[in-house]
């Protein structure tokens, strides 16, 4: 394979802020590998209509689509996220039996925090892209994280839900813990949490959040292994994080900080893309054809680009040396319409194979 | 005690990731200061966008970056903070509840929870409920469309799970303010694009679904060029005016489709100022600022 991505590689996952084109590059690089001979599944959250609808995938669908493209050779899938039935099936998986999982799938608490937007859809694409890579039976496993206004709350997000499963917080609600002085102190908490908690929403809340913990904690032990699993998964040698910005000062600013934070977290980068980059244009000065006023009008937005691009083109040649040679960026022109079917991906895939090969900070720079 | 502000408007500014929102409703807020209102602009989450662009420490208490002009950041937890200690009074219960690790993770992962504290903070003056939040205008960055709908859905949702107690009832009353035309507008920031219009479009018929007020649309990063395609035509070897063609001819579809929707159409010129700063002064300049009730 490219330099970019090792042959044992397991898990690649697509990282940014939300509008620079995360959907779109991840399926691409599904067609790349899927061409190169890999058994490929890219897990989207939010794809367009149209990207959907050339996949081939459509909302609430839960199966792994295949690609029927020939040019895949049967060899790429993709699946859109649905956190409904991903959160339905990892209850089933960790009730120790029916009746448990029953009991929490129809609590109304529980039915909140499903359709809840918030660190939903972040836990269950991770813990679907665990059941991908462990039963799966693919070669390689491409997430599309889904869209956040900070690229670190994906990483975030599911440990707090995985917080709820812990004994400090489970065993408060559950009715008969008693472990002398040290429950006395617990116990004169839990009154206070309790009691603001009751004062705030009412006794029937408290009846409901109770019986929402009760269900939990039989969960616990195998919910706490599968996180421990998730973790591991994502600081494997064997996951490649890509980040995925665009040509923007203030995203590229983003991305820095975020491969700090990638760097802190002990996540390996493996490269970035740099979407939609417009390039630095043959000037327009000379044209005899166009009217004076006409040619000074082109030239005056010419010159505005320009100085934007030379701005952009610093700030990527910045980011790329802080990330040290090993680590490609790979800078993506922009397309004349967004991406809709499979050759616009297999386009974007040869642009991000040719600029991954040859990146190299020496290289390239406005004259 | 809450002191209500009757005369208080609230500026809700969403569109998907991308299109400038955070620029556009600084421009907003910038724009209302510049008319005389005591304005507070407000972003939502746990880190600041405006303190790179004014270059200062954004907070929950508001910092004047201007005359008039004053901008916060609320994140859920603050303002539930804030929230409680209104309704208990007692510093020292809302602070053992606060740093009770079972509270912390309840509140992280609590359906709805932060968001409606976001919410009641936001709506707070309106309703005189808690500090005094003395501004005339209030603009909002909300989030970007799908966490935006997350927000707006979260009153009606806490109201039928928790129909009783101070929550409940906030929740009602959250719910009459983002409903009621002469306090609550919105504004859809899209961009020329596919995608951006596409979900514009659903988030106004989202808005609709909620029986929300019809929101304007705004036009950003809008190429006001002082030619048209005809007379590109003629120039078509060189590269520039090629790529000038597409851009002008994707810019004419997607306008002539927001305005068959939405109906008037706002636009924003495109600003070539290079600092996120001269880009707000400049639409600060051209946005459109209601006047009267």
């Amino acid at each position: 394979m490219t330099g970019a991505f090792p042959d044992e590689l397991k898990v690649i996952v697509c990282a940014g802020t939300g509008g620079v084109g995360k959907t779109t590059v991840s399926a691409a690089l599904g067609a790349w590998l899927a061409q190169e001979g890999k058994k490929t599944l890219v897990l989207t959250i939010d794809p367009a209509k149209r990207l959907a609808q050339a996949m081939g995938i459509q909302t609430g669908a839960d199966a792994d689509v295949q690609i029927a493209d020939p040019r895949m050779g049967g060899r790429l899938y993709a699946t859109m996220l649905n956190p409904h039935s991903v959160f339905d099936r990892f209850v089933h998986r960790m009730s120790p039996n029916k009746t448990v999982a029953q009991k929490l799938l129809s609590n109304h608490l529980y039915q909140q925090l499903v359709t809840n937007l918030t660190g939903s859809q972040e836990f269950t694409s991770l813990e679907k892209l665990l059941s991908a890579v462990e039963d799966g039976g693919y070669d390689i496993v491409i997430l599309d994280t889904p869209p956040t206004q900070n690229a670190v709350d994906f990483l975030r997000a599911p440990q707090r839900i995985f917080a709820l499963f812990q004994d400090s917080v489970t065993k408060w609600f559950v009715p008969g813990s008693k472990k002398g002085l040290i429950a006395q102190i617990v116990q004169r908490g839990t009154k206070t949490v309790l009691g603001v908690l009751e004062r705030v929403t009412g006794s029937q809340f408290i009846h409901e959040l109770s019986d929402f913990f009760e269900q939990m904690s039989y969960l616990q032990g195998r919910v706490k292994e599968r996180s421990q699993r998730v973790h591991d998964m994502l600081t494997s040698e064997k996951t490649a994080f890509v980040i995925v910005t665009s040509f923007d000062e203030l995203k590229l600013q983003e991305a820095m900080e975020f491969q700090q934070d990638l760097k802190n977290e002990g996540y390996r980068l493996h490269g970035v893309v740099v979407n939609r980059c417009f390039p630095e244009w043959s000037g327009f000065e000379n044209d005899p054809s166009a009217g004076e006023d006409l040619r000074r009008e082109i030239q005056e937005i010419h010159e505005n680009f320009k100085r934007q691009y030379v701005l952009r083109f610093e700030l990527s040649q910045k980011m790329q040396n802080t990330l040290g040679r090993d680590i490609p960026v790979a800078r993506i022109p922009e397309m004349t319409a967004s991406p809709q079917g499979l050759d616009d991906l297999l386009r974007l895939s040869a642009k991000l194979k040719e600029q991954w090969k040859n990146s190299d900070p020496a290289d390239g720079g406005p004259s | 005690m809450g002191i209500k502000q009757p005369q208080q408007k609230i500026y809700w500014v969403s569109g998907k990731g991308g299109v400038g929102k955070s620029t556009v409703a600084a421009a907003q807020a910038l724009a209302f200061a510049r008319k005389g209102h005591r304005t507070l602009l407000v972003e939502l989450g746990e880190k600041s966008f405006y303190r790179r662009v004014f270059d200062r420490d954004i907070d929950h208490q508001p910092t004047q970056v201007g005359d008039d002009f004053f901008i916060s950041r609320w994140d859920g937890e603050d303002c539930l903070k804030e929230y409680l200690l209104h309704l208990f009074r007692v510093e020292k219960i809302v602070n053992l509840f606060f740093e009770n690790k079972v509270t912390k993770s309840l509140l992280q992962a609590a359906p709805g929870l932060k968001e409606l504290s976001i919410l009641g903070k936001i709506t707070s003056g309106v309703r005189g409920v808690g500090p005094t939040l003395n501004f005339d205008r209030i603009v909002v960055d909300a989030y970007s469309t799908g966490h935006f709908q997350a927000l707006i859905k979260a009153p009606p949702a806490m109201a039928e799970a928790i129909p009783f107690g101070p929550m409940g009832e906030q929740s009602h009353s959250i719910i009459g303010v983002l409903k009621d035309p002469r306090i609550s507008r919105y504004a859809v920031v899209t961009i020329p694009e596919e995608l951006p219009v596409t979900e514009g479009l659903e988030l106004a018929a989202f808005l609709r679904a909620q029986d929300l007020p019809a929101p304007r649309f705004i036009l950003n990063r809008h190429l006001d060029l002082p030619f048209g395609l005809e007379d590109l035509q003629p120039l078509r070897q060189n590269d520039f005016v090629v790529y000038l063609e597409t851009l002008l001819r994707r810019q004419n579809e997607f306008e002539s489709r927001l305005k068959s929707a939405a109906s008037p159409l706002e636009t924003l010129k495109y600003s070539w100022k290079p600092s996120a700063i001269g880009r707000i002064q400049d639409l600060a300049e051209a946005i459109q600022v209601e006047e009267g009730t």
